[in-house]
């Protein structure tokens, strides 16, 4: 368990390697598979006769293709600022969504009223949309072959979430909250805890019946500095994650060293010089860089993406289909996994929602991009016999399609902790978590900020800069890095909100990663008068 | 299906006459949608989706919690009601909370289509198929999307209030790149119905847009005089007006504030063209009628003729300091000038035409700096016409700045941001004495 309050110190003194932990709170990579069970699932008899009857009404009515996902969604959120909750919420969301093949082409109908007539109409709405898109298709659908199949599958957690009253987590706000209070400076305080638990039936007509729920949860905390009289005013975010992870997450967080780091890091960002622009080499911290990953990476290798299906809302890619197995995408260090494995990632599943088994592969090797993410329907595209499981879809109301699978930024494979990195750069920025973020629609340019920055030099961390930002294009980016810690400072950071697609749909997505160094990189001052 | 105003006024009073709280309450909201998508010159994507969410806020004294849910049933929603009560009872005291509304009058805003649905589907479908074949009689790519939306919503207390509104909306969104990938072009619409969509009006103007950016020439990053066409405008003033918070500004950790806990109400920040208004009543982009916390929407003014007029203000926050409280805008009214885009285009003698502004996320809320990225179309303006296709590029600005160094703008027209196609926003399009092109992007 990383200490930040320590792992700081220890830089700022780093006089000494002993004192600096690890960035792991995953434990090493690649993580082990979590198996799905081949259980019988224990839905109710009521919502199995309705998922049957979708199945078979699109089949009467000519579908050569259907599958029905009957789900509830449950999320509980707890916002608190200051000494207050202002708000205690607990959602849950019901329905169903039947999506068919006639006529060669997808149609996809839903409906929150789980009646028997409600999913004749749903079914009968799904086959007819397929068949009016179908006049509008180039060519028809094609599944590459899965083995349906009839299995259990749950996120492990230790403690479930929704089982921990909700006075224990106002407790937990508001203790958290006091804390960050009583730091000198500091004027405010919000935090909030987000729990999602997606519970989902799948059945298909080639006889596939998955049980699957998946659990997620979000803590968060930002504090605040106001300097009154010169009007100025600073912000610093926890560098907690999402994961998919019980309650043992909130427990096990070091709250109370990040809060006091936070506060002082707050304060620090009011006297902090402003960084003079110009190309600078980068040490980019996990709890920073796996947005990078996920944004120049991660979204560059969606083959949709690359064949120009996103091409009026999220974009294309520069990762054409015929850079396959060629392009230079960085340096020999780079080496890229995709993954719905991992326990405690955020996209980790038994099955995706074709119901396609989960996997894991290696887009990226030595630095050369070798494969995309895709589903099942994608697969003969690029002339492949299966899809990597990537399909799923935010809310029994969405169609799924290809979203992130979790994208791993392989160790170093040589022993170098993040303290001997630091020790042995010369002069560079440390940037740490996530701030602003932003890329162009073929994933070229890019620009990134982190919650703190900090100047290392000779070998230490000398102090803190202020109103850094660093742009760059992707290929020379992942070019410039010369130096990747090894797998003992492995970390997971991600995301809860991933959009994608029209209507948007959200995806959870983990990356895991290591500090890594990057030479000559475009920083700018994000200073401005206004 | 869309209940009546009757049939979800009988829901919410059910759930009324279940609570025992000491105040309770109930959102009830129903949404309806068709969408269609394209890409490739093929459909690629469609759906239908209903839905029907009530949520209950119960409060006991100065302790509140909510739930909702989305089945209507007599038990789920006897548990709905009974499990926000049993929240609120374990829930904190809250030093903030405000007792309920009265009763309120909301005014009826012209933003509901009754054949919107029914018709919407076929509608987007007959567009859609116009616009792939023009692309492809032309050899180009056509991608795009287009919803129909149908949505009410209900709000009621034991306190006298109750509120209803509806509302329809249509958007499309179209995308054309020539077939070597070396040209893009983009263009929207959005009206009350799949009727009011121009398809071919976009379907013409994302064509002209890919063709004429083939092969762009290099320019360099830096300050130049830019137009930005309205849906860029809009893209920059909706999360300007998302960001005026009269509680913020005060606490001293927003754009509006100034040292000493002062706000820059009052103060002349922008040219004397420079009018945000909202109103939900408007007939060229309605808003919704029913605000944050069942305030009631209506005609404000936010910046007149370049002062900052108005802050949103919560009702807690409002009864603290005194004044009305006043929720955030659900739609935007930029005021314009005279003449269109060509006359203005034609009344510069050198600059940058931006016609799409792409992933735009805040940098600073100190100075409300933002930055994105220009897409489907920058032209550099020679002599008062459009002389080649430029590179793309990413952007550093603030919509303050932007706001500031207007020097001339057409007359505005609903419009929406490229990224939510929301339809709540009418601009104009400005010419900007700079704006800061940061650095290049290769993307086309």
């Amino acid at each position: 368990m990383m200490k930040r309050r320590d792992l700081l110190r220890g830089m700022l003194a780093t006089s000494s390697l002993g004192v600096l932990e690890s960035c792991s709170r995953s434990g090493a990579n690649p993580p082990p598979h979590a198996a799905p069970a081949a259980n019988e699932p224990s839905i109710d008899p009521a919502s199995r006769a309705l998922a049957d009857a979708a199945l078979e009404a699109a089949r009467a009515l000519g579908a050569t293709y259907a599958d029905v996902r009957i789900a509830d969604y449950r999320t509980q959120a707890l916002r608190a600022r200051e000494a207050r909750i202002v708000s205690i919420s607990d959602e849950t969301s019901m329905g169903f969504g039947v999506r068919v093949i006639a006529d060669g082409a997808w149609g996809f109908a839903a409906s929150s009223r789980l009646e028997s007539a409600e999913v004749q109409r749903v079914a009968r709405r799904a086959v007819l949309l397929a068949r009016e898109s179908a006049r509008l298709y180039r060519e028809p659908v094609r599944l590459a072959p899965i083995t349906p199949r009839v299995a259990v599958w749950s996120t492990p957690v230790r403690r479930d979430a929704f089982g921990v009253s909700l006075e224990e987590k106002a407790d937990r706000l508001l203790s958290l909250n006091a804390i960050a209070l009583r730091q000198p400076n500091i004027n405010f305080v919000d935090s909030q805890m987000t729990f999602v638990r997606e519970h989902k039936y799948f059945a298909s007509t080639e006889g596939a019946r998955i049980e699957q729920t998946l659990s997620r949860l979000h803590p968060t905390f930002t504090v605040t500095s106001v300097d009154s009289e010169s009007g100025n005013f600073t912000t610093r975010a926890s560098f907690t994650d999402p994961r998919a992870l019980g309650y043992e997450y909130v427990e096990d967080y070091p709250w109370e060293e990040d809060v006091r780091q936070a506060a002082e890091d707050a304060r620090e960002k009011q006297r902090a010089p402003s960084v003079e622009p110009g190309k600078r080499d980068l040490i980019l911290h996990p709890t920073h860089l796996w947005l990078t990953i996920h944004e120049s990476i991660g979204h560059s290798t969606e083959l949709d993406r690359a064949l120009g299906y996103e091409a009026d809302f999220a974009g294309t890619s520069f990762l054409t289909p015929d850079r396959l197995g060629s392009f230079q995408l960085g340096s020999p260090l780079i080496n890229v996994v995709a993954e719905k494995t991992a326990p405690g990632s955020l996209a980790t599943s038994g099955f995706d929602d074709d119901g396609a088994e989960s996997g894991e592969w290696p887009l990226v090797v030595d630095g050369k991009f070798v494969d995309y993410q895709f589903t099942r329907d994608q697969a003969h595209w690029l002339g492949k016999a299966r899809g990597h499981a990537c399909s799923y879809a935010d809310s029994w109301r969405s169609s799924p399609f290809q979203r992130m699978p979790n994208v791993n930024l392989l160790p170093g494979k040589a022993p170098l902790s993040l303290a001997q990195l630091i020790a042995g750069t010369d002069d560079a920025i440390l940037i740490q978590g996530r701030s602003s973020y932003s890329i162009d629609h073929q994933r070229h340019n890019f620009q990134f900020s982190g919650q703190t920055a900090w100047q290392v030099k000779g070998g230490r961390v000398t102090h803190m800069l202020k109103d850094v930002a660093y742009q760059a294009s992707t290929p020379a980016f992942w070019a410039a890095c010369d130096a990747l810690c090894s797998r003992e400072e492995y970390y997971v950071g991600g995301s809860f909100f991933d959009g994608k697609g029209q209507p948007i749909q959200s995806n959870a997505v983990s990356h895991g990663c290591v500090p890594a160094r990057f030479r000559q990189i475009d920083v700018l001052n994000t200073a401005r008068k206004v | 299906m869309i209940p009546s105003k009757e049939a979800g006024r009988a829901i919410v009073d059910q759930v009324l006459s279940l609570s025992r709280a000491d105040d309770v309450f109930v959102t009830l909201a129903a949404s309806q949608t068709t969408h269609l998508r394209f890409a490739r010159n093929a459909v690629s994507a469609n759906g239908e989706q209903s839905d029907l969410v009530l949520t209950v806020e119960s409060s006991f004294g100065r302790k509140s919690a909510s739930t909702a849910v989305n089945q209507l049933d007599a038990r789920t929603l006897a548990e709905a009601v009974a499990r926000s009560e049993q929240m609120a009872r374990l829930a904190p005291e809250d030093p903030e909370h405000m007792p309920g509304l009265g009763p309120q009058a909301y005014v009826e805003a012209p933003a509901h289509d009754e054949d919107a649905i029914e018709a919407g589907a076929a509608e987007i479908t007959r567009g859609t198929a116009g616009c792939i074949e023009r692309a492809q009689a032309l050899g180009l790519t056509a991608a795009g999307y287009s919803h129909v939306n149908a949505t009410a919503e209900w709000v009621g207390n034991r306190r006298g209030l109750f509120g209803h509104q509806r509302a329809t909306n249509a958007a499309f969104s179209h995308t054309v790149r020539s077939s070597s990938g070396g040209g893009s072009g983009w263009s929207a619409s959005v009206a009350g119905s799949a009727s009011g969509l121009d398809f071919e009006g976009c379907s013409q103007r994302a064509i002209a847009k890919a063709r004429a950016s083939i092969d762009p020439r290099p320019l360099a990053p830096g300050k130049y005089v830019t137009i930005l066409e309205p849906s860029c405008v809009a893209s920059l003033i909706t999360p300007f007006l998302l960001a005026m918070n009269a509680r913020s500004a005060e606490e001293g950790r927003s754009f509006f504030s100034k040292p000493g806990g002062n706000t820059k109400l009052g103060e002349r920040l922008f040219p004397e063209a420079v009018t945000l208004r909202s109103d939900p009543a408007s007939s060229s982009a309605p808003g919704a009628t029913i605000g944050s916390e069942a305030l009631p929407q209506q005609a404000r003014t936010w910046v007149d003729r370049g002062r900052l007029a108005t802050l949103a203000c919560d009702r807690f926050w409002a009864d603290k300091r005194g004044r009305e409280p006043v929720p955030p805008a659900s739609n935007v009214l930029m005021d314009g000038g005279t003449g269109t885009l060509e006359e203005l285009i034609a009344d510069t003698p050198r600059g940058v035409l931006i016609t799409s502004l792409f992933y735009i996320r805040f940098v600073d809320p100190r100075t409300l700096l933002l930055t994105g990225l220009t897409r489907d179309g920058v032209f550099w303006i020679e002599g008062g016409k459009l002389s080649h296709p430029v590179n793309n590029f990413r952007w550093n600005e603030s919509p303050a700045r932007v706001l500031a160094h207007i020097d001339a703008m057409t007359a505005a027209a609903r419009t929406a941001p490229r990224e939510s196609l929301a339809g709540n926003v009418v601009a104009p399009a400005l010419r900007l004495s700079e704006f800061e092109l940061s650095s290049v992007s290769d993307a086309v």
